[in-house]
Order: structure tokens, then sequence, then C-alpha cells
């Protein structure tokens, strides 16, 4: 069965978002978790990245991914309240509208989606399913 | 350090090309190019490896800007699955 543990410290800076979700993307594709599976993530990673750099505040953002078949939870955390979030269970805005679908597309790519957190602290965690057959 | 992770040039026509990946770091990039003269109002999304919400949301803003008309040309599979996932498809102009 297929279990290994992926943790980055990101520098919250908007040009850090692209090397995070690569090596994401990378350490899900070595581990053998599906194409597929392994593009859905990239964009949850990319979308709460981005939230966390461009609306929490100057300290590190932590990514965690952990594969342990038949699911992979991936959680972004970072110093931010836990009432800055707007609460689950998140949709999309109207086609007309520019904004307000991140965590849309967070929601609908993942099996099931889990805020935690304080006064002081926020993590957001997701999984997906998948098997080792590429099912 | 400059991690350049998309490049928009125009094409003879002035269609817009984009290469690469679009994000909240490299869209202010793509919205300069949306607002110069030289755009005929297609965008080329045949390169795009990736896009997240950012991309949407400047296409949507694009698309909204009255004195054009958007059309997206031959969007790759990253960008088709993103814009259906997120119920936008419909309001845009696609030629494949």
């Amino acid at each position: 069965m297929a279990m290994a543990w992926l943790e980055l410290e990101v520098t919250p800076q908007p040009a850090q978002i692209a090397p995070t979700r690569a090596a994401v993307h990378r350490f899900l594709c070595a581990e053998g978790v599906p194409g597929t599976i392994a593009d859905d993530l990239r964009l949850v990673a990319s979308e709460l990245v981005t939230n966390a750099v461009t609306h929490g505040p100057a300290r590190p953002v932590a990514v965690t991914v952990d594969i342990a078949a038949p699911e992979v939870v991936l959680a972004v955390s970072n110093r931010s309240p836990r009432w800055a979030l707007p609460p689950s269970p998140w949709g999309f805005a109207p086609p007309t509208v520019p904004q307000g679908r991140g965590l849309g597309l967070v929601a609908a790519l993942c099996d099931q989606v889990e805020v935690r957190g304080d006064d002081h602290h926020v993590e957001i965690v997701c999984w997906r399913a998948w098997a080792e057959d590429g099912s | 350090m400059g991690d350049e992770i998309l490049s928009a040039t125009f094409d003879d026509g002035g269609a817009l090309i984009v290469v690469g990946e679009v994000d909240s770091y490299s869209t202010p990039e793509l919205s300069a190019r949306c607002a110069d003269d030289a755009w005929n109002g297609v965008i080329d999304l045949s390169g795009v490896t990736f896009m997240d919400s950012s991309g949407i949301r400047l296409l949507v803003e694009a698309n909204r800007a009255e004195r054009r008309s958007l059309v997206l040309r031959a969007p790759s599979e990253a960008v088709v699955r993103l814009l259906e996932l997120s119920g936008v498809a419909p309001s845009f102009a696609i030629e494949t």
C-alpha cells in the first residue's frame, strides 16, 4: 500500500505559488497517484495557497500532502483567524461575476473538505479518494 | 529571480497567444495585454498548461469589456476542464 508524506513551508509571495503547486504535482505523480487526480489536486493546492498568500499575514504557509491509499489528504494552513474564511459549503459565483470561484473549485474537486482552526490559525484539509490500479 | 511562467504575445492578426501557466502571479501581465489596442479580442489558449480561478476572473472581466467580443481559441484540456467545472463555459464564444 502506498504511503508517503510531503511537507512544504512556503514563503508568502505570489511568485511561490507556481513552484509550490508544481512540487505537490511532482510528488503525487512520483508516488503513483493517477495523472487526472494529481492534476485536480494541483489546482486545489494553487487555490488554497493563493488564498493564504493573498489574504493571510506575512507568515509562512504550511502545505502537507499525505498519500495513504485509498486517499490523498492535502492540507494548507496559515496564521489567519478561522473566521476570516467564508463558511462552507462553498459554491460558485454566477457566470458574469469575475470573482468567487476558488473555494468552489476546491469543494468540487475533493470528496471532503474540512476547515479547522481558531483565532490565530486556520487549516483547510481536503480528502480525495484514489486507487492504485489507476481508477 | 524572474520566474517566467507565462508568455503572452500578439500574432500578425492581433490574436493574443498565451503559453504557460495562468495564476494570480501571471495574470497582471495578461491583463495588460488585454488592455492593448493591438488586441483583436481573440485569445489563443492552446498552450496554457495550467489555469486557476485567477484566469477565470481575467476572462470574465475581458468578456464584460464592451468594446470587444472575446473569443477563446483552441482552449487546452486544462482550460476546458476549469471552465466546465466552474460553470462559466456557456458564457464564452469558444473557437475549437
